[in-house]
């Protein structure tokens, strides 16, 4: 450990451990000493000079964000020489800034503005010409460029605080971002054909100190003070990242980080911050509808609800609530998970419930308790050796991927992907061990074999090249803190439970942490909090009961299986067996088309809860206090009115409301009642003792004459799930569905970069433009995102492990 | 004439000096062979401390004691660069040393690389000294052909290599830090210290820069010990130095001579005098970046403690000379203009202040300027002073402050009149 230093500041001691900042240890006296450049989570740069202090027998002032302690110090932060130097700094800042508050966004919220108002000189003995850089597009002239799809850049009022940059390239790890030209001709700009758009690119204009930087979906609209901030929690992906959403009568404008230092340290990924907009998306559900001459047609929540309580109060007098399924989807809160298993346990007397529709097999009770992080997300940054199988976390966790990304940027940390196709974090070194399409589970059993010195098996079955695995074998044996980590292709494994046994294997003969991690929102929490099939039917389950008609009444909460089911032609056949579809949905979505009563539920920004994220933390999040659609409502709500309508208790009516219910039935939730502001993480206790015993591997498919390829599909950092696509600022980031094929099977299918490919099974086909990469295996297809205009589980097929596809050109 | 011996230009001018066997023959690489036979790196270290050698970068800090500040036993490979980037207006030495005797720049680096126990050394050149650097990649493999550098140098088991590395040609990477994180490959931006290069340098390893000069004269230190160099000189200031000597003098070059020679003697004995006669007016003494000394300061000695005692400082000893037809307004306008080109823009008094400098002589130079100006000016001198991440921002105030101090009347002149009081045509149209 390092040892205490004392200093004094401002007349005042303070211990502080050896290294920190002199800024740092004036913070902990309460001393705020003004900043442009400075922000603890980067590296220094001591550039804009505005924190500069005098310390006593230094001959010069120095930069308090860039020099550590020393013994003994005597610090000033307000003396002559410090005050002056302070005014002449914002002097200089100000000489070449365009002085355009009025019209600037960041009026109001600008640190320029405001350290200017505090520390700066009154006036301006600035006579000179400013500098302007201008854009001269078709020659009309413009302040701004246009970084990427939601990033401009106005150079005239950048200050050069280098904070962009740092976030770019030493956060995200990406190159985009730099600076060009020298002394006050210095300005930040990408070159050319390049494009800031990587997945935290929205970070750069909330810590921009000015309004240089700037969102397309923010500027020009409103003034920061006249937004009123509800705190929230993205629900995107399942890291849980802290936010405000920030509106104004009833319309969200932005996200803005929220910073909660043990999840997302103040860092939001661009899907959470600019999907924003979904609340007023086109295809928003605001009223409910019934199906009338056979066409959805908007009613009253009266007519809705009398409709609904008459064919449940059918379904109870007659004791027929097995003939009813409920799913649910990792969009709902914890609170509407509870309101809907109990709903349908008292009132319907159903214990059909599930929330697993987009995967092909439900998960296993035992394999509860090992979903989710091992340890916590901080911990994160002291692993030493990262092993990433079916998990991308640059797609799946863009937020807690920068704690790995720190590790690895620091030389601190190893990563190594073992996938099919190259996955990256940033241009940080990684490692990617390639394996063919669903080989996991091979790989890993290999990798546990070479491990404990006995015989591995013969790879060649597999199509594996050992060498990589090799190598990593080696250095595992070795490694300090490994932590193996699974996700969104383990759920969607086709020989899941060999995959399993491996992982447990490999994590016992390694000592590693062993983390799975589900990539959608809410999993855990809707899987804790009631919607785990633990007593009735899985989906999986349920639908062959819709086949055979057993079960004949369906209710759908936030989920969209129509889209996301893995065989799309299967999954339509069988819900249109049901005598009764409820939807109850935020958005119209092809699942919604086939139901007879169509429900507008409340998403974020309407109403409160909480979630738990992968570290199982539940944290809260509030309702805008004015909205514009007064009749979306939450699924506890929904039911609770049907319950009174039913005259069977279970009334809900606030989300307080159903926590309290939920803390009197489940035990390890006391915390929730109190949530602090950064959560509290709640820990089930574990079902020990989990072995999943020895499976042996399934055969690998091998594909046939006429559908030579595998196809495998992926989504990406902004398209993750059915909701995403309804947020017109994220499909503007990267609306783009692609397929990466390999060159060699390029060259033999005579199809070029670009080009438009038929991807085709017996059945049906997709069209879409190729990328040729050997970042994919050959022979196999790798499809990035699925549109609903254009789904990827068309081409899949129920049961089977793999799809088999032909390629033209189109 | 001064009574020493030449140090560094002993040979300068010898024909083929810059081929190895001519350089050996003239008594090269002697002094490499006596510190790997008798010598350790410790006692090579302490000669060149006992010799009291100082920087000739600039800043004229004691070398060997630099050398002491390397962690006693770092894990990491301590590293030495070699600054060669001359790019101070008015200094020209490095260059002539690197041109004609590119073996003593290597021998003295090789020398101070096995003194701080450095397998790696680099030589940070100037990217216009396109000739410079192939005398000296020539010169590295002529000594690798003879065992003075690689692997096992003379049998001795020691192993330093040299690369050469030029410079994109930009002043501000002749800065130390800033030189670091060029050679690392990234845009040439000084760095926050500390941490000091001794301590977290080059690739975060400890790390020496010492320029050319300084290095040059490690060879001589070690053949003929500490005393015979330190003779030479002032007390504080031993050895002789290199003098550029450029501007209004009949015999513009480079002389070495002996610290502490009075300015006087320069200008008149070596140099031959002012051009065509004419009075002088002011003399930079030691490159661009610090104040000027008027004509009536012309006795002073040229040292590193008299300059200071007058005011100004020894610098590169790039001796810059004015006669009376210069106009100071223009001169200054002319430094400032250097200035704003060459910050790197990393930091926001010198990145401002530059141009703002620059914005308010060139309005002067127009004739369009005001009498307030002049205040004005010497404030943001004071505001870019002692704040700025590295010494460019100071390296660009002394040339407004100086002739502001001594030649105030040229300035007003150039408002009042809107012209110069000593007329060398218009600038601006
Ligand atoms: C703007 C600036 C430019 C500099 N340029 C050079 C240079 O071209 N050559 C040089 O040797 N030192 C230069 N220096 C000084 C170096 O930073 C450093 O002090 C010197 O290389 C140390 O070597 P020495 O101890 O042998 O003098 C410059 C300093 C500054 C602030
Ligand atoms: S654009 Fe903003 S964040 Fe980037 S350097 Fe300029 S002021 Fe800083
Ligand atoms: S003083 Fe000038 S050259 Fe030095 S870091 Fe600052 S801006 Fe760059
Ligand atoms: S905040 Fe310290 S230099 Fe910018």
């Amino acid at each position: 450990m390092a040892e205490n230093i004392t200093i004094t500041v401002d007349g005042r001691t303070v211990d502080v451990p050896s290294g920190t900042l002199i800024i740092e240890a004036a913070r902990k006296l309460g001393i705020e000493i003004p900043t442009f450049c400075y922000d603890d989570r980067l590296r220094p740069v001591g550039a804009c000079r505005m924190c500069l202090v005098e310390v006593e027998k230094m001959p010069k002032l120095i930069a308090s964000c860039a020099t550590p302690v020393a013994p003994n110090m005597i610090v000033h932060t307000d003396s002559e020489k410090v005050v002056k130097a302070r005014k002449g700094v914002l002097e200089f800042l100000l000489i070449n800034h365009p002085l355009d508050c009025p019209t600037c966004d960041k009026g109001g919220e600008c640190p320029l503005q405001d350290n200017t108002y505090t520390y700066g000189p009154a006036e301006s003995r600035y006579g000179e010409n400013k500098i302007r850089f201008i854009e001269d597009s078709k020659n009309q002239k413009f302040d701004d460029i246009r970084l990427g799809p939601e990033i401009f850049l106005n150079r005239n009022r950048c200050i050069m605080c280098f904070k962009c940059v740092r976030i770019v390239r030493d956060l995200a790890g990406e190159a985009d971002l730099g600076v060009f030209q020298r002394g006050s001709f210095a300005n930040i700009n990408v070159l050319e054909e390049i494009e800031l758009d990587d997945e935290f690119s929205g970070n750069t204009v909330e810590y921009c100190p000015v309004g240089a930087l700037t969102s397309k979906s923010f500027r020009y609209k409103i003034r920061e003070w006249l937004l009123k901030k509800s705190p929230s929690v993205c629900n995107l992906c399942s890291d849980g990242c802290n936010m405000n959403i920030e509106w104004s009568r009833g319309e969200v404008f932005r996200h803005m980080a929220r910073r909660n230092s043990g999840v997302d340290d103040g860092w939001l990924c661009d899907r959470g911050r600019y999907g924003f907009d979904l609340s007023r998306a086109q295809d928003r559900l605001v009223r409910p509808h019934i199906r009338r001459d056979n066409k959805l047609q908007a009613c009253s929540w009266d007519e809705a609800s009398a409709l609904l309580s008459k064919h449940l109060q059918n379904i109870i007098d007659t004791n027929k609530g097995s003939e009813v399924a409920a799913v649910g989807s990792p969009i709902l809160s914890n609170e509407e998970a509870f309101a809907i298993r109990r709903f349908f346990s008292d009132v319907v007397k159903s214990e059909n419930v599930d929330f697993q529709t987009e995967y092909p097999k439900p998960i296993e009770p035992e394999l509860l308790d090992l979903i989710g992080l091992d340890g916590s997300i901080k911990d994160l940054e002291s692993d030493s050796t990262f092993v990433f199988i079916g998990c991308d976390p640059a797609v799946e966790h863009p937020v807690v991927s920068l704690r790995i990304r720190k590790a690895v940027s620091t030389y601190k940390a190893k990563a190594v992907f073992i996938s099919s196709h190259d996955k990256k974090l940033g241009y940080f070194p990684i490692t990617n061990i390639r394996i063919p399409f669903s080989a996991e589970a091979a790989a890993v059993n290999y990798l546990v074999s070479r491990i404990s010195g006995k015989t591995t098996g013969d790879m060649a079955d597999f199509k594996i090249d050992p060498d990589g695995l090799n190598r990593l074998a080696d250095n595992l044996k070795n490694a300090g803190r490994i932590h193996i980590i699974a996700g969104r292709e383990f759920f969607n494994h086709p020989d899941r439970a060999a995959l399993l046994v491996g992982l447990i294997k490999l994590k016992k003969s390694t000592g590693a942490k062993l983390s799975i991690l589900p990539p959608q929102g809410n999993f855990i929490g809707v899987s804790r909090f009631g919607l785990f099939p633990s007593l009735g039917h899985s989906f999986e389950n349920m639908l062959e009961r819709i086949e055979s008609g057993e079960i004949k009444t369906m209710f759908v909460f936030g989920a969209n299986p129509i889209d996301e089911y893995p065989d799309r032609k299967y999954i339509h056949d069988v819900l249109k067996n049901l005598e009764f579809l409820v939807v109850v949905s935020p958005f119209a979505n092809a699942t919604a088309s086939l139901a007879s009563v169509v429900l507008p539920q409340a998403m974020l920004p309407d109403y409160g809860g909480t979630f738990l994220n992968i570290e199982h933390r539940a944290q809260k999040f509030t309702p805008m206090t004015e909205n514009p659609h007064s009749d979306v409502k939450p699924a506890w709500a929904i039911l609770g009115e049907l319950s009174s309508l039913l005259d069977m208790g279970n009334i809900w009516y606030s989300d307080s409301q159903v926590r309290k219910v939920m803390i009197d039935t489940i035990k390890e939730i006391e915390g929730l009642d109190n949530l602090p502001d950064n959560g509290v993480v709640i820990r089930f206790p574990a079902k020990d003792g989990y072995d999943p015993g020895d499976v042996s591997l399934a055969e690998p498919e091998t594909p046939g004459i006429d559908y030579p390829y595998i196809m495998n599909w992926t989504p990406s950092a902004h398209h993750h799930g059915w909701i995403t696509e309804k947020s017109d600022n994220l499909m503007r980031i990267s609306g783009k569905q692609i397929a990466w094929m390999h060159p060699d099977d390029a060259a033999r299918e005579e199809i070029s970069d670009g080009q438009v490919l038929r991807i085709g099974t017996a059945e049906t086909a997709l069209n879409l433009p190729v990328i040729i990469t050997t970042g994919v295996n050959k022979g196999e297809i790798l499809i990035v995102n699925s549109f609903s205009a254009n789904p990827v589980n068309r081409l899949l097929k129920k049961g089977r492990p793999t799809t088999f596809v032909s390629v033209r050109k189109s | 004439m001064a009574d020493f011996e030449k140090i560094l230009f002993k040979n300068i001018d010898f024909p083929d000096q810059d081929k190895i066997d001519i350089y050996i023959k003239n008594g090269g690489y002697n002094a490499l062979r006596k510190a790997l036979d008798s010598m350790s790196p410790e006692s090579v270290t302490e000669e060149v401390i006992k010799s009291g050698l100082r920087g000739r970068g600039g800043a004229g800090f004691p070398t060997g004691r630099k050398w002491t500040f390397l962690p006693k036993d770092s894990k990491r490979p301590v590293y030495l660069t070699v600054n060669a980037d001359e790019s101070e207006p008015g200094t020209f030495k490095d260059r002539e040393l690197i041109e004609k005797d590119p073996h003593l720049v290597i021998e003295g680096t090789l020398l101070a690389a096995y003194a701080i126990k450095c397998g790696q050394a680099y030589i940070y050149i100037r990217g216009e000294f396109a000739f410079g650097a192939r005398q000296l990649n020539k010169a590295i493999e002529e000594a690798r052909a003879k065992g003075f550098l690689g692997k096992n140098i003379l049998g001795k088991g020691v192993d330093i290599e040299i690369i050469v590395h030029r410079g994109g040609g930009a002043y501000i990477c002749g800065e130390e830090t800033a030189l670091l994180t060029s050679l690392e490959g990234n845009q040439g931006y000084p760095r926050v210290k500390p941490p000091f290069p001794a301590i977290s340098g080059l690739y975060s390893a400890p790390t020496i820069i010492n320029n050319v000069e300084t290095l040059s004269n490690i060879p001589y230190i070690i053949n003929k010990g500490a005393e015979k160099f330190s003779a030479f000189g002032t007390a504080k200031s031993p050895g002789t130095k290199i003098f550029c000597l450029s501007g209004h003098i009949n015999k513009p070059g480079n002389y070495e001579l002996p610290m502490g020679i009075p300015l006087r003697e320069l200008l008149y004995e070596y140099g031959g005098g002012i051009k065509d006669g004419r009075n002088l007016k002011a003399v930079i003494p030691g490159g661009s970046s610090v104040p000027l000394l008027t004509a009536d300061k012309v006795d002073v000695r040229m040292d590193f403690e008299s300059l200071a005692e007058a005011g100004t400082m020894l610098g590169s000893a790039g001796v810059i000379v004015i006669d009376e037809t210069v106009c100071m307004v223009r001169a200054a306008y002319n430094l400032a203009r250097f200035y704003q080109h060459e910050s790197c823009g990393q930091c926001t008094p010198c990145r401002q202040g530059t141009y703002w400098i620059l914005a308010i002589l060139e309005r002067i130079e127009r004739g369009r300027g005001s009498l307030k100006d002049l205040d004005k000016l010497l404030e943001i001198c004071e505001n870019i002073e002692g704040n700025t991440i590295c010494p460019l921002g100071d390296a660009a105030t002394p040339s407004v402050k100086s002739t502001i101090h001594h030649f105030r009347d040229e300035y007003e002149y150039h408002i009042t009149e809107q012209k110069c009081k000593v007329s060398m045509g218009p600038r601006f149209e």
